[in-house]
C-alpha cells in the first residue's frame, strides 16, 4: 500500500481505494491479472480470506486494509460472491466506513475501475462497475455470429 | 463531407489485439480529443473503449483501419498507427 490513495492529488481529485476480497487465491490472482494488463496499481489490494482464522480476526484484517486504502474518495470493495464469507465480512463494515461493495467481481469490471471519473461519488462508481461487469459477459458464438446484445 | 484522418495498418504482434494491447491502445486514444474508431471488416469499435476493441477479435495479420475526426485527428491516427506497427511494444 502506498500513500497515494489516501490523499487528494495535485489536480484536486478524490482518489478511491480498491480492495478485492475473495475465497482461496482468487483475489490475488485477479489483481495479478489486472496488473498484467493495466500495469501496477498502487491503490489496489487483494485479500484472501483464510477460513482457519476466526471471524473477528478476519474482520480486523479486512478493516485494516480498508483503513490503509481509505482516502477522500472512500474504498470500493469487490467480493467474489454475495453471501459468502468475504462478502459478509465486508458487509459488516458498512455504516462504519466510507465503503461500497460490489459482489460478483469479474476482470472486465476491475479493468473498468482503472478509468473511472475520480470525482464521481462512490455509489455511482459502484453502479457503473456493476453494469459494466454485467454487460461484458458474452456467449462467444453470439459474438462471432453478430447476434450479441450489448 | 466532413474531414477525417485515417490509416490502414496490419496487426503484427503474435497475440493480436488482446487485453494488454487493447488497454494500451484505449489508454493512448483517451489522450486525444478526436473521436477515434478502429474498423475491421466493416465492424467498428470506439478506440477509447477497451471492451469494444476486444470484440474486434483482431489477430496477427488482420488489417484494421484507424479513423479519427476532431481537432487532433492527424496526430491521433499517427500515434495509434505507430503503436500498432510497433506490435504494441510486445514482441
Amino acid at each position: 500500500m502506498t500513500d497515494g490513495a489516501a490523499k487528494v492529488n495535485s489536480s484536486g481529485a478524490r482518489p478511491t481505494g480498491y480492495l478485492v476480497i475473495a475465497h482461496g487465491a482468487l483475489a490475488g490472482e485477479m489483481l495479478n491479472a489486472l496488473e498484467f494488463i493495466a500495469g501496477h496499481r498502487p491503490n489496489y489490494r487483494a485479500l484472501a480470506i483464510d477460513h482457519a482464522l476466526d471471524v473477528e480476526k478476519a474482520r480486523s484484517i479486512v478493516e485494516k486494509a480498508v483503513d490503509e486504502l481509505m482516502g477522500p474518495g472512500g474504498v470500493l470493495i469487490f467480493t467474489d460472491l454475495f453471501g459468502g464469507a468475504p462478502s459478509n465480512i465486508a458487509l459488516s463494515l458498512l455504516g462504519e466506513k466510507n465503503i461500497e461493495i460490489v459482489a460478483g467481481v469479474n476482470l472486465p469490471m476491475l479493468l473498468r475501475s482503472t478509468s473511472l471519473e475520480e470525482n464521481a461519488p462512490l455509489r455511482q462508481k459502484a453502479e457503473i462497475l456493476r453494469e459494466y461487469g454485467r454487460n461484458n459477459i458474452f456467449i462467444a458464438t453470439e459474438i462471432l455470429s453478430g447476434k450479441a446484445k450489448r | 463531407m466532413t474531414k477525417q484522418a485515417q490509416m490502414r495498418v496490419t496487426i503484427k504482434n503474435k497475440w493480436g489485439l488482446h487485453a494488454r494491447a487493447s488497454f494500451r491502445l484505449a489508454s493512448m486514444a483517451m489522450n486525444f480529443n478526436a473521436r477515434i474508431t478502429l474498423e475491421k471488416n466493416e465492424q467498428a469499435a470506439d478506440a477509447k473503449k477497451m471492451d469494444e476493441l476486444l470484440l474486434l477479435t483482431a489477430g496477427p495479420g488482420d488489417e484494421i483501419i484507424i479513423k479519427a475526426q476532431g481537432p487532433d485527428e492527424d496526430l491521433a491516427v499517427e500515434r495509434l498507427a505507430e503503436l500498432v506497427n510497433s506490435g504494441f511494444c510486445e514482441d
